[in-house]
Parts: structure tokens; C-alpha cells; sequence
């Protein structure tokens, strides 16, 4: 019973040039083995070297894609017209290479020459890497070595969001900076150093705050995503919608002395939530600005992401998945926690209650902070307003409530030390009949002060708004900041 | 060789142009005379990708079906498929030899900052392993046989047999090496 089967165009050569051939076969397998068996070199055009059918060939029983039916166990009658149809796609290579898109110049030959003789890496390997699309997200402490490793490596898509701007506090650890880029877009600048140590690579940078709205639309183009934070609604954004577009999520985090490393991939581990399901309060842990981070430590911590980085591109060893380690660098010791995934978690377990991205301020309790600390209300005053007040009388107590250490780096004139833990114990040393302005470093503590002191009794109190950063800023613009 | 009449190069760098920043594609309608493809018309066709218009392009089988009842009703033959490179080189990209059939021509436009620049046209090799270019001449429509010596800015006659661009993985790797 011979079945008609419509020839395209192209591969009528391979049919004595016959638009229409009839052939026998109850299904298409049989169908598309008779045909390639009268048309030998038919098959090489239709089927792949495992024997599969090209991805761009398609067949169609009548108007039906074999696809939606049953692929090579449709069954076909006299009546079916079978058609073999070209899919015409096509399109430039990539951004990062113009004219082959496995291809190397003589130069980056040269320049990936140690990854190139090693068999775990190769011309193979290097070929991933160049083919590779990684985005990081935040260009800072972390993204410093993670940005200038990966472009040296020649990760050939790398992607940086960002939208702040270099610090001189920045200079202490963020090693991609120089002191020339204070004030500079980090962005720009970081485009041009990674350029700088690697020409070959195309860097795309995006100036904004990752958020809801956008960071699914950032990731699609990305292979593997990087988590360079320093906040919790950040990181629990990057970490759902790694979860919800199925990306590796290469994280680091940082604090003081301590460092942690990890990789996400909801599809073969846990993931961030099923560590940590929910945020802690805002306040308790703080972030580098606030407590502080020894300089070497994010060199490492991001190092080791973009070895993590490299694994996962070259498909080589074993990643950190469901594995966090955890640095001491006051021990100089690695610590490795094991990693289970959570049945229960709320957007990677079996039964996920979160299918879309959420409003990650809200869900880390930071507008609730805002409107305790709001509601808190000690008395303030400005900056410029105790400046006249220090003008115009010398009856001002300024008491500083901030640690001995940040006492040494910068103090107000005529200011006295009581740090905010020995208060309780030296409030004799004040005067009552006094106004008392209370500063630490940026009004938080002081607020704390000012609130205990309302509370001992003192009624002339209030606390310096903005503390000494702001008296910095508008007052005395000799005063280092830090 | 491929042939194509004035108004067809008018067509494609026309089409290359509006489409700008996005890949244009079409078709290309003639006949064949001996070893060469004499093109008389070119058809602008819909490029059905969602994302990556900028370096991707995409015809649906349900356009490729009407095409080809196109060319059988009126006469003609499917020669191949024409597409822009929006600032890329008129060069096939891997991409293109991966999805590349025999017999067909493709013709690629480079296109840089909206402008059509030069054209140059591929077949697939026999053994699957390469895009070779072919000679591209351009010839008023009544003078569309072969030696026509109408030229159409940047889409002179070129060698043919110039080294191929794209390759499969892993041919020749050493040769590749020295290539670039």
C-alpha cells in the first residue's frame, strides 16, 4: 500500500529530481526507512549520526506535524499525503564572535594557551567557555574578582548589573576599581578594566536595580547567574528566579572574618530557601557598611564563585551543590556543611506556594523597620541645627555613643565618648540641666541613646539626624567618612 | 553560480534595510540552467522568531509549504533563501551551516548601522561539513542569463572557493588554528 511522500526542493537531487515518490510503510519509521533505503543519500540529510531526525526536518502527515501526533509511530494509510518539510532558520553569530562562533584568533590562542594544553579543558573546553553566558549580579566586593576572573578565563558573554557608584570606601577590597574611578558609574568602570584584561569578550552592562519587575526578563539570556550581593531581598530575589527560570545560582555571601559559598540549582539540589526559608530580622545581621568586612575576604570568597562558575560551564568536577561552605579566615579554616533540599520548600519543593516573583522588601520586613523606626520618634535635631547651637552657647553636651575604634578614625570637637553599651553604667557623668545632642555614626544608635536617656529621666535630649556622616556632608567637609 | 536580476538585489537590500537591528529573510524564486541559479524573483517572507530577531531567523514550515506551492504555480523553482547579518559580516555563521540544506543558495546581506553593504551567497558542501561561497553576479531581468555583466553595488562577482567560514566542530581543528 504506497503512501505519497512530497520532496522539498533541496533534496529532490537525492530524488532523480522527483517532486512526489511513493513509498511503502504503515508508519512513518517504515515510511522514512523505505525511502532512505531507495534514496541512499537522502538519509544523511534527514537523519542525524544517531540516527535521529534532524531538528530542521520536519514531516507532516497532511496538514499535521508528526511532532503533535506520534512522531515515528504515526501511522499513515493510502489516502495521507506525506510532505518533508525544511525548517529555514538561520542568523548571524553571536555579539563576542564575528565569523565562527567556536572560532579563535591566532591571539587568544596564545592567551588561553594553559587552559588549551590541559585534555580536562582543551580547545573543547575553552570553545564552552567562550560559548558560555554568565551574568553577575552587583559589581562589588564579590564581583570585583569574580568579573576580572571570568573575562580573563573568556567567559565570552558577560553580563554586570549595577547602578552604583565607586566609593573611596569601596578602594579597601573592591580590587577592579582604581582610586581615579571615585565617583564613576562602577558599571563604566568596570566595563573598561574587564575589557582592558580581556578584549576578546563581550561585556553587557545593565545600570539598574535588579528587581521583580526585571530580573526574570535579565536572566533568560544567561547560562549561569552569580550572586554578588550584599542585601537579603536581593539575594532572595536572585535566588526564586534562578529557581523559576531553572538557572544555576552561584552563590557567595560576606561578613567581617566570615565567608560562605555555595551553588543553587533547584533542579539537582536545594536551593537558597531550603537553607534559609525565611529572612532574619532587618537589623540583626548587618551588611558590610555596617559591620564592616576584612579586605581580603571577598577576593577569596569571589574566587572561589568563579571557579564554581568555571566547573559548571566546562562541566567538569564536582560543583557546590548541596554543599555550603562556610570560610573562617581569623581560623583559616573551611568549614562544609551538607545541603538537603527541602519537600517542603515554598517555591523548589513538591508542592511550591510561590510560582512568581514577590515584593522582596515586604518579604525581608524592610518597610516595617522603616515605619517602627518612624514611629519610634525620638526628639531630633539636624546637623545645621546643632551648629548654632554650638555658636550660640556653650551650655551643649554632644555625646557620642559610637566604639572606641571609630572615635580614633574621626570625632566632633568638644564631643565626649560613652559608647552606647557602657551608657547604662557612666549616665551619672551627664547633666540633666544640659542640652545633650546624642551622635553615633549614622543616627541609629544614637536614636537608641536618646530613647534610654528620655527613659533615665533627661528631658533637654535629642538625637543628630544623619549622626556624623551628615555633619560631614554639610557642616565640615574636612571630616573623613567612613 | 547564482544570478540575480536588479530588481531582486533592489528587493533583498531593501528589505535588509527596514528590517533593520531585526533579520530580514525571504525566498528566492527561478530556474536553473546547467550548473548555475538564475534568480527572478525575491520574496520577502516572515521571520517567525520571538526573541534574538537581531541575530536570529525563522520560517515556519506553514511559509515554507506556501512557498513551495508558490514556485510550482508559477513555473519557477525554489533556489534557496536569502537573510540579513543587522552589523555582521556577510559570512555564514555556525548557526547557519547547522540548519543549512543541500542545493539551496543563501544569499546573506551584512547590514551595518541600517545600511545594506555587501552581499555574497552559500551552498552546503556534499558532505555536510561546510557552507561554500559561490559566485553572486547581478543582471537586468531581460538580460538574466548567464554572463550578464550588471553589477549591483557591494555584490561584485567573487571568487568562488574561497575558504569556507563556518565548519562543523572538531574538522581540521589544526588547520582552523592556522586560518585565523
Amino acid at each position: 500500500m504506497p503512501v505519497k511522500v512530497l520532496i522539498p526542493t533541496p533534496l529532490r537531487p537525492y530524488t532523480d529530481q522527483k517532486e512526489a515518490v511513493e513509498i511503502e510503510g504503515a508508519r512513518i519509521r517504515e515510511l522514512l526507512d523505505n525511502l532512505t533505503e531507495r534514496y541512499r543519500d537522502l538519509r544523511k540529510h534527514l537523519f542525524d549520526d544517531t540516527g535521529k531526525l534532524r531538528s530542521f526536518v520536519n514531516v507532516y502527515v497532511n496538514e499535521e506535524d508528526i511532532r503533535s501526533l506520534d512522531r515515528f509511530e504515526t501511522a499513515v494509510a493510502e489516502t495521507d499525503v506525506v510532505s518533508i518539510v525544511p525548517s529555514i532558520a538561520g542568523g548571524a553569530a553571536s555579539p563576542a564572535v564575528v565569523e565562527d562562533e567556536v572560532g579563535f584568533s591566532k591571539e587568544e590562542i596564545q592567551r588561553y594557551s594553559r587552559h588549551l594544553i590541559m585534555p580536562e579543558v582543551g580547545m573543547e573546553g575553552q570553545a564552552k567557555l567562550k560559548k558560555a553566558s554568565v551574568l553577575m549580579v552587583g559589581a562589588g566586593g564579590l564581583g570585583a574578582p569574580l568579573g576580572m576572573y571570568l573575562a580573563a578565563a573568556g567567559i565570552g558573554r558577560l553580563g554586570i548589573v549595577d547602578f552604583d557608584v565607586v566609593d573611596h570606601s569601596n578602594l579597601q577590597r573592591q580590587v577592579m576599581f582604581s582610586a581615579s574611578d571615585v565617583g564613576r558609574p562602577k558599571l563604566q568602570a568596570a566595563k573598561e578594566r574587564l575589557s582592558g584584561i580581556n578584549p576578546h569578550i563581550h561585556i553587557e552592562g545593565y545600570e539598574t536595580r535588579l528587581s521583580s519587575e526585571n530580573a526574570l526578563d535579565l536572566f533568560r539570556d544567561y547560562d549561569v547567574i552569580v550572586d554578588g550581593t550584599d542585601n537579603f531581598p536581593t539575594r532572595y530575589l536572585v535566588n526564586d528566579a534562578c529557581v523559576l527560570s531553572g538557572k544555576p545560582n552561584v552563590y557567595g555571601s560576606i561578613f567581617r572574618f566570615e565567608g560562605q559559598v555555595s551553588v543553587f540549582d533547584a533542579r539537582r539540589g536545594p536551593c537558597y530557601r531550603c537553607l534559609y526559608p525565611e529572612p532574619p530580622p532587618p537589623g540583626l545581621v548587618p551588611s558590610c557598611a555596617e559591620g564592616g568586612v576584612l579586605g581580603v575576604l571577598p577576593g577569596i570568597v569571589g574566587s572561589l564563585q568563579a571557579l564554581e562558575v568555571l566547573k559548571l560551564v566546562l562541566e567538569r568536577g564536582e560543583p557546590m551543590i548541596g554543599r555550603l561552605l562556610v570560610f573562617d579566615a581569623l581560623q583559616m579554616k573551611f568549614r562544609e556543611l551538607r545541603q538537603r533540599k527541602d519537600a517542603d520548600c515554598p517555591i523548589c519543593g513538591e508542592r511550591p506556594r510561590i510560582r512568581e516573583l514577590i515584593d522582596y522588601e515586604e518579604f525581608c520586613g524592610i518597610p516595617q523597620a522603616r515605619e517602627v523606626e518612624r514611629k519610634m520618634g525620638v526628639p531630633t535635631i539636624t546637623v545645621e541645627g546643632l551648629k548654632k547651637l554650638l555658636d550660640e552657647s556653650d551650655d551643649v553636651f554632644v555625646l557620642d555613643v559610637r566604639e572606641p575604634h571609630e572615635w580614633d578614625i574621626v570625632r566632633l570637637e568638644g564631643a565626649t565618648l560613652i559608647p552606647l553599651g557602657r551608657l547604662p553604667h557612666e549616665v551619672q557623668r551627664l547633666d540633666s540641666a544640659k542640652d545633650i545632642v546624642v551622635h553615633c555614626r549614622s543616627g541609629a544608635r544614637s536614636a537608641k541613646a536618646t530613647e534610654f536617656l528620655l527613659g533615665a529621666g533627661f528631658q533637654r535630649v535629642r538625637n543628630l539626624e544623619g549622626g556624623i556622616l551628615a555633619w560631614a556632608d554639610r557642616i565640615d567637609p574636612s571630616l573623613p567618612k567612613y | 553560480m547564482i544570478l540575480l536580476t536588479d530588481e531582486a538585489v533592489e528587493a533583498i537590500r531593501l528589505h535588509g534595510r527596514e528590517s533593520y537591528r531585526d533579520e530580514a529573510c525571504g525566498v528566492l524564486y527561478g530556474r536553473t540552467a546547467m550548473d548555475e541559479k538564475h534568480v527572478l524573483r525575491a520574496a520577502p517572507m516572515v521571520n517567525a522568531r520571538e526573541d534574538e530577531r537581531h541575530r536570529r531567523f525563522v520560517v515556519t514550515a506553514s511559509d515554507y509549504r506556501r512557498a513551495e506551492a508558490e514556485a510550482s504555480r508559477s513555473g519557477l523553482t525554489l533556489l534557496g533563501f536569502y537573510h540579513s547579518h543587522p552589523d555582521h559580516p556577510a559570512y555564514p555563521s555556525l548557526y547557519d551551516l547547522e540548519h543549512a540544506f543541500p542545493f539551496f543558495s543563501y544569499v546573506i546581506l551584512a547590514v551595518e548601522s541600517g545600511e545594506p553593504k555587501e552581499m555574497r551567497s552559500f551552498v552546503l558542501s556534499e558532505d555536510r561539513s561546510e557552507l561554500l561561497e559561490e559566485t553572486l553576479q547581478t543582471a537586468r531581468a531581460e538580460r538574466a542569463r548567464p554572463g550578464g555583466s550588471g553589477r549591483a553595488e557591494g555584490a561584485g562577482p567573487r571568487e568562488s572557493g574561497r575558504p569556507p567560514r563556518a565548519r562543523s566542530e572538531g574538522s581540521e581543528p589544526s588547520e582552523e588554528r592556522g586560518e585565523h
